[in-house]
């Protein structure tokens, strides 16, 4: 088995150990990382790959146990899988998926947002890419007011688009709703 | 499974977002604008794959709609409550008729998908049979709304000429590729193309063939007077004598720009065609191939690669080379013959 949690014991050979933020240890398979860019570029910068290098447990301070438990199971299903490439099928509109994927994503819009953030963080481009997709799907045929609410907008439109009724203005701040713009996931802490 | 709970979307960060709005269909993109204008700034501020966008004006609604893939969207009630709400102002009364009124809120939404996606119309395909006022009206704001238009398809059943003639004469804006396919009546008179001045100018007939006569659709001072780069021809009425001027007329000057010609024409005397002409001929194993430069278009180009072999070698005075070669399909004696001219200019010998 190339997952295992929680571990105390030497790490073997080719396994690291991340910890998630409620503290749990999951020990994991270095062929299995090579699928998180993030992971992959911290195993190369600190030589983790070489038998004679030790090995910190790296904290994973924007993971939950659960996020880290489902994204495990993800990468153990795409083990085998050639490396992901930012091709056109991503962008493609026939773009359907294997039934394992459709069964592993059949999961709560709220958890839906949870996992792609930690992809994101993690750098799975495939994992990252699915989410984006099956998001963008789960507003298909939907009203404005509808994707509203599925997508946890606050409306700044005075009519509704639909009926033209006077859309009740939202008392938040602009700034609501806002996250800080990241460009990439910021290294683990070391 | 629970869907009850929200997607915070606004809250991913913003590499995040992108790719969500990037993985969107063009129909769920122009959905999720309509819900907020923070989303319209987020989502003109991405740079969209595949964002061309395509109108069909069809004979069908009398009106024309964005294409989305192959399907046009149907302007539909609910969307025209929705284009009404985008905040363009229409002016309408009891007695604006049915298809001017489609024709604004199409016009609106058009113009409200290009912002969204910070293009232009790339290409439009035609219906030969719609109304003239509604061509008339979509061609003025065609010359408006844009500087140039990348690709046009008229297609249909062409039962007379007024459509074809009013479309070269009210078009302004330049056109890369103009693509005819149509059906036309034995009794067609000659359109009146005007100047073409093209990139790719092609005219697709369907069901003539040799037992039937060609209508005088063109005329040969239509290719003399013609600057395009590429020109495919279908069923024309020419004569070896219109091919002879054509071929002198390349000779003296004309269509300086011009690659490639091709055009169908019924079964003529090859004799009278090269007398008079300066020409050498090439052997049948002398093979040289034609490429025309890669350029992206929306229909599918009428030449992609093509070989000559040996064929009528001809010289203008500034010392570049065309081939000319007619071709027929001995099996099939109804068949109209090719004339083929390629002019040397961007060549890879096989």
């Amino acid at each position: 088995m190339s997952c295992e949690e929680p571990t105390t014991s030497p790490t073997p050979e080719n396994n690291i150990t991340v910890v998630s933020s409620d503290g749990k240890e999951f020990l994991l398979d270095l062929k299995l990382t090579e699928q998180s860019e993030t992971l992959a570029r911290l195993i190369s910068n600190f030589e983790y790959d070489r038998t004679d290098v030790k090995k910190d447990p790296v904290p994973l301070g924007n993971i939950t146990s659960a996020q880290m438990q489902k994204i495990i199971e993800w990468l153990q299903h795409h083990r085998y899988y050639p490396k992901w490439e930012q091709n056109d099928i991503h962008y493609s509109t026939s773009f359907t998926f294997e039934t394992w994927v459709e069964e592993y994503l059949n999961i709560p819009n709220n958890e839906m947002f949870e996992l792609l953030n930690a992809a994101n963080y993690l750098n799975i481009p495939r994992l990252f890419s699915t989410i984006c997709r099956i998001m963008a799907s789960r507003i298909t045929g939907k009203s404005a007011e509808q994707i509203r609410t599925v997508l946890n907008i606050k409306t700044d439109v005075k009519n509704d688009v639909y009926t033209g009724i006077p859309i009740q203005e939202d008392s938040s701040s602009s700034e609501d709703g806002m996250s800080e713009i990241s460009l990439s996931p910021s290294p683990p802490p070391i | 499974m629970e869907v009850s709970q929200p997607f915070p979307i606004l809250k991913l960060p913003f590499v995040a977002l992108w790719n969500v709005i990037k993985s969107m269909e063009r129909k769920e993109l122009i959905d999720l604008s309509f819900t907020s204008k923070r989303l319209v700034t987020i989502i003109k501020s991405i740079p969209i794959p595949n964002s061309d966008i395509e109108i069909g004006i069809t004979n069908l609604q009398s009106s024309f709609f964005p294409q989305q893939n192959i399907q046009p969207l149907i302007m539909t009630e609910d969307l025209q409550e929705r284009i009404k709400h985008l905040g363009g102002k229409f002016d309408f009364n009891e007695s604006t008729g049915k298809e001017i009124i489609q024709f604004e809120y199409s016009k609106a939404f058009i113009d409200y998908i290009c912002a969204l996606y910070r293009s232009e119309i790339f290409a439009v395909q035609i219906d030969v049979r719609i109304p003239i006022p509604l061509l008339t009206s979509v061609l003025e704001w065609m010359n408006d709304r844009q500087p140039v238009l990348t690709s046009c398809l008229i297609y249909g059943d062409c039962k007379d000429n007024e459509t074809i003639d009013r479309f070269f004469q009210k078009r302004i804006l330049p056109i890369r590729q103009l693509h005819l396919n149509l059906k036309l009546s034995p009794e067609a008179k000659t359109f009146n193309f005007g100047i073409l001045e093209m990139e790719e100018f092609t005219a697709r007939h369907r069901d003539i063939n040799t037992l039937n006569p060609i209508p005088n659709w063109i005329t040969v001072e239509t290719v003399l007077t013609s600057n395009c780069i590429i020109m495919c021809i279908g069923a024309s009425p020419f004569t070896v004598t219109d091919l002879k001027r054509i071929i002198k007329g390349w000779i003296n000057g004309n269509n300086p720009r011009m690659e490639y010609f091709h055009v169908e024409v019924k079964k003529f005397n090859l004799r009278s065609l090269l007398k008079g002409i300066e020409y050498e001929k090439r052997e049948t194993t002398f093979e040289r191939m034609y490429i025309p430069e890669n350029k992206s278009y929306k229909i599918q180009r009428p030449v992609t690669k093509r070989t000559i072999s040996g064929g009528y070698d001809i010289r203008r005075s500034d010392g570049t080379v065309a081939t000319f070669q007619v071709l027929s399909r001995p099996q099939n004696p109804t068949a109209l013959w090719k004339f083929v001219m390629v002019i040397w200019k961007k060549t890879v010998d096989s």
